[in-house]
């Protein structure tokens, strides 16, 4: 183990700080890396306070053995200021003797699973050593480099409806709007003119798609005018402009989502939830997402700026910064209105915990006026009349396509092989219905945000608010099933099996889709690579394997994947017979909508049980 | 939250480890492989040059002609110029090329068959044959540590250069330098015999491996044939009959037909120039480049130069000098001067033929045919990059010179892939091998004292700046050049990354000489 390694060589020759503390260490003296080990042996909590020359080590690791969380130490980041880290050595040796005296304090600590590691250096002339070792910048830079060089590889496989007229595919979508947006005024961009036929791929995201379109546009119109020249580039197809296209991608992912997935990282580090060696991994685990890689850089869209945009929100609510998470979600809605599936999460997180606070009102309209103005700001050149806005917020909800699209694994789609929901109702109803049940499907877990708002509860709450609207809104489309996957992936250290059995079915969801598309080979390459990550060596933190891999679980999993196994044989190999032209489809989203809908249980079932846990919620988590 | 059980688990898995540490080793390897060959998949619809054409048409012309033809069909330009194994090995595909896609294999119909079925056959062929390089690096690293087995790994199983010129350029360097391992590996355990065997199918495979030839038999010369002038002679013998068995085995069939003249002819063709088209970074780029500059000094003093007539990169030699002042360098001189630059180490095999030192003696050899030698291709480098990396983690000086070497020669590969598309590709894979480098040396190191007393892994300061110049090169190659120039002048670009290259070169070359000379 390279963990305990490096722990040896660390504590070697570091001696005890002249604090009041109890037990063996004070009496051993020098602390030893035998004494150490024989400590991680016997309790699962540790308080051990060293000083040697200049340096000072505080480590602080409850309910695992130390060894565990020693890597943590290497990680410089968190450094507090010396006062605090005083005030902090005072409060954990007082913690130390209060725990000693009194059991329930101590299980209380271990139920919140409370873990710090902060190492000191108040004057180091050797810090070439630590930022080498094992920090959370080695590690992420070389995930980062080998995500990129995935999404560079990718690139190079055709994309949606290459050279498949007259409507092509996304590909020819965005390539659209950014010659709409270069060559039209603002107010344009959304009307049906004469310049801008809406019936040919109108425009039908928010504002902030329209501005990134119009800045990708500015770059293709700058080195090669042809591929966004109104009206004469439909269909437009060339190697550079191509390749253009790509790095458009590429370059908004690099720029969004790797910094938005390393401020997660860091903001992770800081709450100290799962050991710091599970960093590369855990990193890989959200820069890999097959299905990402696959819809933005093989089918091509731009997921990458909300979904980059909504971690960042994430990220800023575990850091505790709620305006920067709220603002940071509003632009991630304006981005594309399917960011509203982690509305629900946000919404009651934000309100359960402004309602903790001394005055629930101010922090209410504090966060309201955030989004509003960010709303304001995006929506600007469509606020001077109603019409406008109305204009647009129409183009915006695509009630005309129908209750759902080709063969999505959703509760609509699955359940319309027995009953035809489109015959039976209006499409009216049908609206007012699936918000019925996807409102009521997400009203749990907004119910325990609300109640106990905590960050640790919070992700599993963005899971299930978009898993409910995945399952049971309106016009859902196979490639929604990334915004259910993103908070899943977050996730990854706690629930690793969850998160892989997810994606395997998430993958298999698109796996019509992207045939499609011709991306058969990226499919297989990525889903290695994902399955070989995932079981990188020491990177997977522990899973209770013994309870969970019992023989039943152990024979349905085995089953599954066999079955699915046989479903991508067959799809590819055999014709289905005429009078079901649709038939492996369907089996395919039978298969993957009863595994959405386990995970879906457990997820809500686990915040539930998470949420009761630890009733007084983020209160306590703020150390 | 900790488990009883769970930690019972874990005891017994160390404890399986322990045991059956091999099994652990190959999951491992195992793992780092299929990482590789998955991203090798996704790399399939890139830019694949000639060689690709190439090598189909050997296919085709391995499948369809009986072997007295192999060496004298025409039909394409590209023709067969590697020795028989090689041969062999296409004719060995081809059973199951003619099943994939039978136009692959077609002579006439087949020439420049660009269909999805030959491009992905022909990749997943060369995927499939770096089995080989895996199998050795397995062979030569299942003794080591832990850390030090994972960087060697990552050293070479994702080792960038091979990418490029494999799996994007396309060529089966990996495969071959797969075998030059196992010869490798089997020397350092004291396996001369097989090793020596195996390196004579390596040259029945590729003949440029030839240059470490002189290593080879002084080493087994002095290592294997110890033991008295009877037992001497005996093993000498023994391994006289090997290595005669594997060259009769591969060039038997043709000797049969009375063709090794053909074949010979076809192997070395001299006819080509002392550089290659894109000048490798090697000693001639000096040399040439101080001709240029000695022609205009000297015009400008007013002596009166001829201009050169011929280009040094191709036509026949000997009808006219490309060069101005200098004196003309024909094969027979490179050949000379690879022979001086290796004889320190032929010495020092002769005097004491150590196993340890066998891998860096072989590496350098390597080097000195890539500087020295006649006609060389860029991707030669690789033949003494991937064989360092096995000694590059031996100490931080070992560390510190293959991470210069790693960057300069990955660096000098890049024109090869010259299309837009693989730009990035290049780059970046360039990037993340310096990071795992870095990151992987500077955590194998840390503990060692001078690493953090000399100021890291580059620690002079002429190699940073050298290391910075990186930058500087690429930025004036693809940005400031063009909007200087324009069109003009479209080789500075490329003479300037082969002369930069040159440097870094030079630089190896005599770290490693030094190396041999100091190191018992």
């Amino acid at each position: 183990m390279t963990g305990t390694k490096s722990r040896v060589g660390l504590s070697k020759g570091f001696r005890q700080a002249h604090l009041n503390l109890p037990g063996e260490i004070n009496s051993s003296g020098t602390l030893t890396p035998a004494t150490a080990l024989s400590f991680s042996g016997r309790d699962f909590i540790f308080h051990l306070v060293f000083r040697r020359h200049r340096h000072l080590l505080l480590i602080c690791a409850l309910t695992k053995p130390i060894h565990h969380h020693y890597p943590s130490i290497h990680h410089r980041r968190l450094l507090p200021s010396l006062p605090a880290l005083q005030h902090q050595i005072k409060k954990t040796c007082e913690e130390i003797s209060r725990g000693q005296d009194q059991k329930q304090g101590l299980k209380e600590m271990k139920k919140s699973r409370v873990t710090k590691a902060v190492k000191v250096e108040v004057k180091n002339d050797n810090t070439r050593w630590w930022s080498t070792h094992m920090g959370i910048s080695a590690p992420f830079i070389c995930v980062s480099l080998f995500a990129v060089l995935v999404r560079l590889a990718v690139s190079l496989h055709p994309h949606s409806g290459a050279g498949d007229p007259p409507k092509y595919g996304d590909f020819e979508a965005q390539r659209h709007w950014m010659e709409i947006t270069t060559s039209l005024p603002v107010n344009e961009w959304y009307q049906n003119t004469t310049e801008n036929d809406l019936s040919y791929w109108g425009l039908d995201y928010p504002p902030l798609t329209a501005y990134q379109s119009y800045v990708h546009g500015l770059v293709l119109r700058f080195f090669h005018p042809e591929s966004v020249s109104l009206y004469s580039s439909r269909g437009h197809e060339s190697y550079f402009g191509k390749l253009l296209m790509r790095w458009t991608v590429l370059t908004s992912d690099v720029l969004i989502f790797f910094p938005a997935v390393l401020w997660l990282i860091v903001a992770f580090a800081n709450q100290s939830r799962g050991h710091k060696s599970n960093i590369a991994w855990h990193v890989a685990m959200i820069l890999l997402n097959p299905c990402l890689i696959l819809i933005d850089h093989g089918h091509f869209q731009y997921n990458c700026i909300s979904l980059g945009l909504t971690v960042g929100a994430v990220a800023a609510v575990l850091c505790d910064k709620d305006l920067v998470a709220s603002f940071l979600f509003s632009l991630a809605l304006n981005h594309k209105q399917m960011s509203t599936y982690y509305a629900p999460a946000f919404f009651s997180y934000l309100l359960g915990k402004c309602l903790k606070r001394q005055n629930p009102f101010l922090e209410v309209s504090k966060l309201g006026m955030i989004v509003i103005g960010t709303f304001a700001l995006v929506w600007w050149p469509y606020l001077h009349s109603r019409v406008t806005v109305l204009e647009v917020l129409s183009r915006l909800a695509p009630f005309e396509r129908g209750l759902y699209e080709d063969y999505v694994a959703n509760f609509w789609c699955t359940t319309s092989v027995l009953i035809k929901w489109k015959r039976l109702f209006t499409t009216q109803s049908l609206k007012l219905l699936c918000l019925f049940l996807t409102v009521c499907s997400s009203l749990p877990s907004m119910f325990l945000q609300i109640r106990a708002p905590s960050t640790r509860t919070f992700v599993y709450g963005l899971l299930n608010s978009a898993f409910s609207f995945y399952l049971f809104s309106f016009q859902v489309h196979e490639k929604s099933i990334l915004l259910p996957l993103l908070p899943a992936s977050i996730l990854a250290v706690e629930e690793p099996f969850v998160f892989q059995w997810f994606t395997q079915f998430a993958l298999l969801s698109m796996f019509p889709l992207l045939c499609r598309d011709k991306l058969l080979l990226p499919y297989i390459a990525l889903y290695g690579i994902f399955i070989f990550v995932y079981y990188a060596p020491n990177g997977k933190p522990d899973t209770p394997k013994t309870r969970f891999w019992s023989r039943v679980t152990l024979f349905f999993v085995v089953f599954l994947l066999f079955l699915s196994f046989v479903l991508h044989i067959v799809y590819l190999t055999i014709n289905p017979p005429k009078k079901y032209p649709f038939l492996f489809e369907a089996i395919i989203m039978l298969l993957c909508f009863s595994q959405f809908v386990l995970i879906a249980v457990y997820t809500n079932w686990k915040q539930w049980v998470l949420s009761m846990k630890s009733p007084l919620g983020s209160e306590k988590k703020r150390v | 939250m900790k488990h009883p059980n769970q930690e019972k688990q874990q005891l017994k898995e160390k404890h399986t480890q322990l045991q059956n540490p091999h099994r652990h080793i190959l999951k491992d390897l195992f793992w780092f492989s299929f990482i590789a060959t998955f991203f090798k998949l996704l790399l399939i619809p890139a830019y694949h040059s000639t060689d690709f054409e190439v090598h189909r048409n050997w296919l085709a012309l391995t499948h369809t002609l009986p072997l007295s033809q192999w060496y004298t069909d025409e039909t394409s330009p590209w023709t067969l110029d590697y020795p028989p194994f090689f041969a062999y090995f296409e004719r060995f595909l081809t059973l199951f090329a003619s099943l994939v896609d039978p136009t692959i294999t077609d002579l006439y119909n087949g020439l420049n068959y660009k269909a999805p079925t030959v491009i992905i056959f022909q990749r997943l062929s060369v995927i499939a044959s770096d089995t080989v390089l895996i199998y050795s690096i397995y062979k030569l690293t299942n003794n080591m540590q832990l850390k030090k087995r994972f960087l060697i790994w990552v050293l070479v199983v994702w080792s960038p250069g091979l990418l490029i010129v494999d799996h994007v350029h396309f060529q089966y360097n990996g495969f071959l330098l797969g075998i030059l391992l196992i010869s490798l590996g089997a020397l350092q355990k004291g396996h001369d015999l097989f090793g020596g065997f195996v390196f004579a199918v390596l040259l029945c495979f590729k003949h440029l491996f030839a240059v470490a030839g002189p290593v080879y038999f002084v080493y087994l010369f002095r290592h294997y044939c110890r033991g008295g002038i009877l037992r001497g002679s005996g093993k000498l013998v023994t391994m006289g009959t090997v290595v005669v068995g594997v060259f009769l085995a591969a060039y038997g069939p043709f000797a049969y037909y009375g063709q090794i003249q053909q074949v010979l002819r076809r192997m070395f063709p001299f006819g080509r120039g002392l550089c290659h088209a894109y000048w490798a970074p090697n000693f001639w780029v000096f040399y040439i480049l101080s001709d240029k500059v000695l022609a205009y000094v000297l015009s400008r003093l007013g002596f009166h130069t001829q201009p050169p007539t011929a280009s040094f990169t191709g036509g026949l030699v000997g009808d006219s000098s490309p060069f101005s002042i200098l004196p003309t360098i024909n094969p027979s001189v490179t050949f000379a001067i690879v022979l001086l630059a290796i004889s320190p180490c032929l010495v020092k095999a002769w005097k004491n033929p150590d196993p340890k030192m066998i891998v860096r003696q072989v590496a350098y050899a390597y080097t000195c045919g890539f500087l020295f030698g006649w006609h060389v291709h860029e991707k030669a480098s690789l033949h003494f990059l991937i064989p360092l990396a096995i000694v590059a983690i031996e100490s931080i000086e070992d560390a510190r010179h293959y991470f210069i070497l790693s960057i300069v020669s990955v660096y000098s590969l890049f024109p090869l892939l010259y299309e837009a598309q693989e730009y990035p590709i290049k780059v970046v894979l360039l990037l993340l091998h310096v990071a795992l480098m870095w990151f992987g040396f500077s955590s194998q190191f840390s503990e060692s004292a001078s690493l953090s007393k000399n100021g890291g892994l580059v620690s002079r300061w002429i190699e940073r700046i050298y290391l910075v110049g990186f930058v500087g090169v690429e930025v004036w190659g693809q940005f400031v050049h063009p909007l200087v120039f324009g069109d003009r002048l479209p080789f500075l670009p490329l003479m300037m990354i082969s002369f930069y290259c040159a440097l870094g070169m030079m630089y190896s070359w005599i770290w490693q000489l030094r190396c041999i000379i100091r190191l018992r």
